[in-house]
């Protein structure tokens, strides 16, 4: 089906849409999922949270590349599992329990001011990253947005891996001074 | 700042840029096309100035050289028309004295008798790069190099044009097709002339004398 069409279906509330958008994107967003969270039960539960999240926001929202959209719910959902996943681990001592206590002291994790930084950081970036060349672009942002590996990077992007981890140490040295320069301290 | 946010932040950016590495992910090969099209492109290009040149430069050299489709005395005896021997010219027409390219010499019929299996179908003249197969009609003349003169231009042919082709008997008396500069003065050769159907071939320019 369409992505236009499934994207009526949610906005027409049908419950269809989500076993559409299953069938059309299901491994799509695994591999997502997988490359953030490298486990098949979590992986599974981010892309479910994902349909349901999917199901919140459209409407509002009415994505023009659905896969795109999802693939940032999936990335958002997996990466917050990731951060939850090692809370718990760290709880096992009892420096990390403490660490964990006063993590609440701090702002929460999805607060506005949060999101409001991130996208700021985030329009930085995107300026940066229309500096970068086209290769050098896209393996950034496999690598970084996508998560996938250094030698899937490579390989669709049609370069060496050698090349691609050359490429992208040159890229964060560059994205660091840019951030510098635009008042970011690392 | 956490390098953390770095990847928060990513969330945020143009999503055609994310479109793009998308596409590549789900087709690594697509990569490889479009470096594919550029060659195909480019060898477009070169075919068309190559062949544009190659046309031009048949095409005035057709103006400049060529027999004409008209007589198949101009075909054979093109060098005579530039290199001036009336005396030659009107003794090859004498023995070729064709009508409409049908040549109605005797030895014409004793070589068709001799040869017919050979001057039938395609062969290639072998001259230069501009090789092409042409079709040897049945009319056909022997005679002896009386002078050559090479001319290094190629000749374009339009469909249905009288061309010649010649052949040594020098190589044991296995005829085949040589290039001009291969022959010598008093070597008997055979001249082949027919239609072709289109094409570029090496012009040959000679005198000869019937034997």
């Amino acid at each position: 089906m369409q992505d236009e069409k499934i994207v009526e279906l949610y906005w027409q509330r049908d419950e269809s849409a989500i076993s559409e958008t299953q069938a059309k994107y299901e491994n799509y967003l695994y591999k997502i999922a997988y490359n953030i969270l490298s486990d098949k039960e979590d992986s599974f539960e981010s892309v479910n949270d994902t349909y349901l999240a999917a199901w919140n926001s459209i409407p509002p929202h009415r994505p023009n590349v659905l896969s795109t959209y999802l693939g940032k719910l999936t990335r958002r959902i997996s990466i917050d599992i990731f951060r939850k996943r090692n809370r718990i681990k760290r709880q096992a001592s009892e420096y990390a329990l403490s660490l964990n206590e006063l993590e609440g002291c701090l702002s929460d994790d999805n607060s506005p001011e949060k999101d409001y930084e991130a996208k700021i950081l985030g329009e930085v970036i995107n300026a940066f990253l229309h500096t970068l060349s086209e290769d050098a672009r896209n393996a950034f942002i496999g690598r970084y947005y996508f998560l996938d590996s250094v030698k899937d990077v490579a390989n669709y992007c049609g370069i060496s891996e050698s090349k691609a981890k050359t490429l992208l140490f040159r890229t964060r040295n560059s994205l660091r001074e840019y951030l510098e320069k635009e008042g970011f301290t690392i | 700042m956490n390098h953390e946010k770095i990847l928060d932040a990513l969330e945020f950016i143009d999503d055609d840029m994310i479109e793009r590495v998308d596409v590549l992910r789900k087709f690594p090969e697509s990569h490889r096309r479009i470096w594919l099209n550029y060659v195909a492109v480019a060898a477009c290009v070169m075919l068309a100035i190559f062949g544009g040149f190659k046309y031009f430069n048949g095409h005035f050299a057709t103006q400049e050289n060529s027999a004409t489709g008209d007589s198949v005395n101009n075909s054979v005896n093109d060098a005579v028309d530039i290199y001036g021997d009336a005396n030659y010219k009107d003794e090859s027409s004498d023995q070729l004295n064709t009508d409409n390219g049908n040549a109605n010499v005797d030895e014409n019929k004793e070589f068709r008798d001799e040869f017919a299996g050979s001057t039938s179908g395609s062969v290639c003249f072998a001259a230069s790069v501009y090789m092409e197969v042409i079709e040897i009609g049945d009319n056909s003349f022997k005679g002896k190099v009386l002078k050559k003169a090479v001319v290094g231009n190629t000749t374009h042919f339009e469909e249905n044009q009288i061309v010649t082709v010649i052949y040594s008997e020098s190589t044991n008396g296995n005829l085949d097709t040589i290039p001009i500069e291969d022959l010598s003065v008093g070597e008997k050769v055979y001249v082949f002339y027919g239609k072709i159907e289109s094409g570029t071939i090496y012009t040959p320019r000679i005198r000869y004398e019937k034997f």
